[in-house]
């Protein structure tokens, strides 16, 4: 695929492990959409405030807004996890059920901490701003996460963590009579139970307990919904793409992303090799006359730059062989230099935009580019 | 700095994602070994720590991967075990609890539980004796990234709040004891001379110090590049684009390698003005000590690196460094 392919899809969600360029990677292939759609939206996570403020969404959260850009309908917004999933229990309890739920300390730790829910609320976004038919194009960048992977399985998580069937069956007796039950409970009526309830404060079970029983009204709904937004990522209009640096563990992952997503039936698009430092190699003789002439000519005022172009040319080489391999490169769609300062502001954005275009062409290398390579280094 | 370092039971490193938080904790864990027997910690370790020794990945429980230096990986679900196989009353079996449908809740959802027992393993290991004398003489934990390592360290703190009675409580207690006990415990922060990251780093400085209140050993900032150029240097048409034009032809490389390697020059130069902006930048916002390590052109990623970084650090006690200029 190459990225004009890439961008013809009407969601693209990019994924990577922490650090990779993923947020930057986003915006950029969101102003290259901007080009050519309608109107494109970004919803970004945790931009870098420079950033954030050259596309003029520092203070506004979770609604997009429009880029004050010329020739280009681009919208970019933050994401903010914590109102989404306010905002998804608003939907669909009762107000009364409503204000509990909020309030309930169980919730607050899923809401807020529990690993997971950050990805699946940036899917839950993603479908309402699917669902409003506004735009023709969706960029969606994901949480910084230690494993890519957990992007893909937050909805089945955060389905299984509320789903409370086990718990309502474990203690339904007592669900409907409500507090009472805990003491029911604690008399030892489960030992096991009232056990883990001694060991992890009676506090706990009482929130899960008033949390399940306010959220059963609404598990219905929520879950038919969880359904719709999985059903979403696994259509064709959405196209998956995995960030990746040239790190050893950025790749790994990337390459295990690559697996599930096809192994699901999910729409694998390709890599985005990022912050990758592409020269001309040197062959092996040149190589060794490189390094003879550097320690012949230690003083002499070319020294500097030679002695930086041998430190380049290993980076470049230890990059490469760690591209090789952990991923197919006939799947990479394009592959971005180290620009020469970081990606603050719109400039910085479509420097980043116009490598894509640079490098994609007739880059369909075999697995084993090797010492070959040449890229386009700009 | 290292000596004040390394004179503490544990040592917690923790920063950004990516930025370098292994390589340092394992860096640092080498060095200590050399006078001190050493722990090193990792937790939810995916790809161990323990292939820079090349050894196989390191488990629950404690082994040597080079002399005087062991690993341990700990992760949440274990230590949860761990602790429950202390407390559980006599005729109720770790296995039939763990079985139980909602013990999943209790340790997934149950705010803290993962973490503080996690904490509470580390401080278990700080406890072991060998013939009456600490078992490890410094602890040095490859700590959880910055939302993670916050919740780890909020987490004996806001049990204690919760929770007034019961085994756990009373062992929160304890840990926010321990984790307060500035000659016990310090944190480490790494970072990279880049924007997030070093926004990140003065955050979390701030919280861990006022709101957490654990005490602070300094800060590593990682994959510092050399200063090889100045501005002016690189101009073209001067005495070094000459002098560089000769030297490629008696290499025998074409004119297409002198534009690459003006560029990668020039590359260089505007990300070491870069990384001294935000040198300069943490150097007024953050206290010392300042541990400067470079950036490793030539590395596997594994070994080497880690030795590499574990040579500067040892310079740096001979030399300590002062804030960026
Ligand atoms: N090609 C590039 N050249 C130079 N700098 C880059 C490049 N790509 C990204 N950066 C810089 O690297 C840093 C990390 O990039 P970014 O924030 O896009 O990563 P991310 O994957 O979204 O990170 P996180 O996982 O923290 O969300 C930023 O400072 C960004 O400006
Ligand atoms: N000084 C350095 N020079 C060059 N490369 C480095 C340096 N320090 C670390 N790296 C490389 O950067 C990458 C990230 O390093 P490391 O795994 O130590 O980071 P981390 O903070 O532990 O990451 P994570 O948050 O994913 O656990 C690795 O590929 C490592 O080889
Ligand atoms: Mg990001
Ligand atoms: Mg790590």
């Amino acid at each position: 695929m190459t990225i004009a392919e890439l961008l013809e899809h009407r969601i693209i969600v990019c994924c990577g492990s922490g650090g990779v360029g993923k947020t930057s990677v986003s915006a950029a292939l969101a102003l290259r959409a901007a080009g050519r759609s309608t109107k494109v939206v970004v919803a970004t996570i945790d931009p870098a405030r420079r950033l954030a403020t050259a596309m003029g969404i520092e203070t506004l959260r979770n609604e997009p807004r429009r880029v004050k850009l010329e020739g280009a309908n681009l919208w970019a917004m933050m994401l903010d996890s914590k109102s989404t999933f306010d905002a998804l229990i608003s939907r669909y309890a009762t107000p009364e059920t409503r204000d509990e739920i909020l309030a309930n300390r169980f919730y607050q730790a899923i809401s807020s901490r529990i690993a997971g829910t950050e990805n699946y609320m940036a899917m839950e976004k993603l479908y309402e701003l699917d669902g409003r038919k506004e735009f023709g194009t969706i960029v969606l960048d994901t949480p910084p996460t230690r494993h890519a992977l957990d992007f893909l399985d937050s909805p089945a998580r955060m389905q299984n963590m509320l789903q409370g069937s086990i718990l309502k069956w474990l203690v339904k007796p007592y669900f409907e009579a409500g507090r009472i039950s805990l003491g029911f409970l604690r008399r030892g009526t489960d030992r096991l139970v009232s056990f883990l309830d001694h060991v992890f404060g009676l506090q706990f079970l009482h929130d899960l307990s008033d949390f399940f029983r306010a959220f059963n009204s609404m598990y219905d709904g929520f879950r038919e919904r969880s359904g719709k937004v999985q059903q979403l990522l696994l259509s064709h209009d959405v196209a998956f793409v995995a960030v990746a640096a040239p790190t050893e563990i950025s790749l790994a992952e990337a390459a295990a992303f690559q697996s599930t997503l096809e192994g699901r039936g999910m729409n694998f698009a390709g890599f985005i090799l990022n912050r990758v430092h592409g020269l001309e190699a040197f062959t092996q003789p040149q190589r060794k006359r490189l390094d003879d002439w550097r320690r012949s000519h230690p003083d002499h005022p070319a020294a500097g730059v030679l002695s930086n172009y041998a430190d380049y040319q290993d980076l470049a080489e230890a990059e490469g062989r760690l591209i090789d391999r952990w991923i197919d490169r006939g799947r990479v769609l394009t592959v971005l230099p180290v620009l020469e300062e970081d990606i603050h502001d719109m400039h910085g954005l479509r420097r980043l935009a116009e490598c894509m275009d640079a490098a994609s062409g007739g880059r369909k290398r075999g697995r084993r580019g090797g010492t070959e390579r040449k890229k386009e280094y700009s | 700095m290292l000596r004040e370092l390394l004179a503490r039971r544990l040592v917690i490193v923790t920063g950004k994602g990516g930025v370098g938080k292994s390589t340092i904790a394992t860096a640092l864990a080498l060095l200590a070994s050399r006078q001190k027997r050493t722990l090193l910690v990792e937790l939810e370790a995916q790809r161990s720590i323990a292939r820079f020794f090349g050894k196989p990945p390191a488990g629950y429980e404690a082994a040597e991967v080079a002399p005087n230096l062991s690993l341990i990986n700990i992760t949440g679900p274990e230590a949860i075990r761990d602790y429950l196989q202390l407390i559980v009353p006599v005729g109720l079996l770790v296995e039939k609890i763990t079985a139980h449908p909602l013990y999943r809740y209790f340790t997934e959802a149950a705010p803290g539980i993962k973490e503080l027992l996690t904490f509470g393993k580390i401080w278990k290991l700080e406890d072991e004796k060998h013939r009456h004398r600490p078992l490890y003489d410094l602890i040095v934990v490859d700590g959880f990234p910055t939302g993670q390592a916050l919740n780890m360290f909020r987490s004996p703190i806001e049990v204690c709040e919760t929770l007034k009675v019961g085994p756990i409580a009373s062992k929160a207690r304890h840990l926010v004891d321990l984790m307060r006990d500035a000659e016990k415990t310090a944190f480490l922060l790494a970072t990279l001379p880049e924007e997030m990251p070093v926004a990140e780093s003065i955050e979390l400085y701030r919280t861990l110090t006022r709101d957490i209140r654990i005490a602070y050993a300094g800060i590593a900032v990682n994959a510092i590049l050399p200063k090889r150029f100045r501005r002016e240097n690189l101009g073209r048409g001067g005495e070094i684009q000459r002098a560089v034009g000769e030297a490629f032809r008696e290499i025998g490389a074409g004119d297409s390698h002198v534009v690459h390697a003006y560029r990668a020059a020039h590359e260089e130069m505007r990300w070491r003005l870069t990384h001294e902006h935000y040198l300069k930048r943490l150097a007024s916002e953050l206290p010392g000590p300042f541990l400067h390590l470079p950036f490793v052109f030539k590395s596997d990623g594994g070994g080497e690196l880690v030795e590499r970084i574990a040579a500067v650090m040892a310079g740096e006690i001979a030399v300590p460094l002062r804030a960026a200029r």
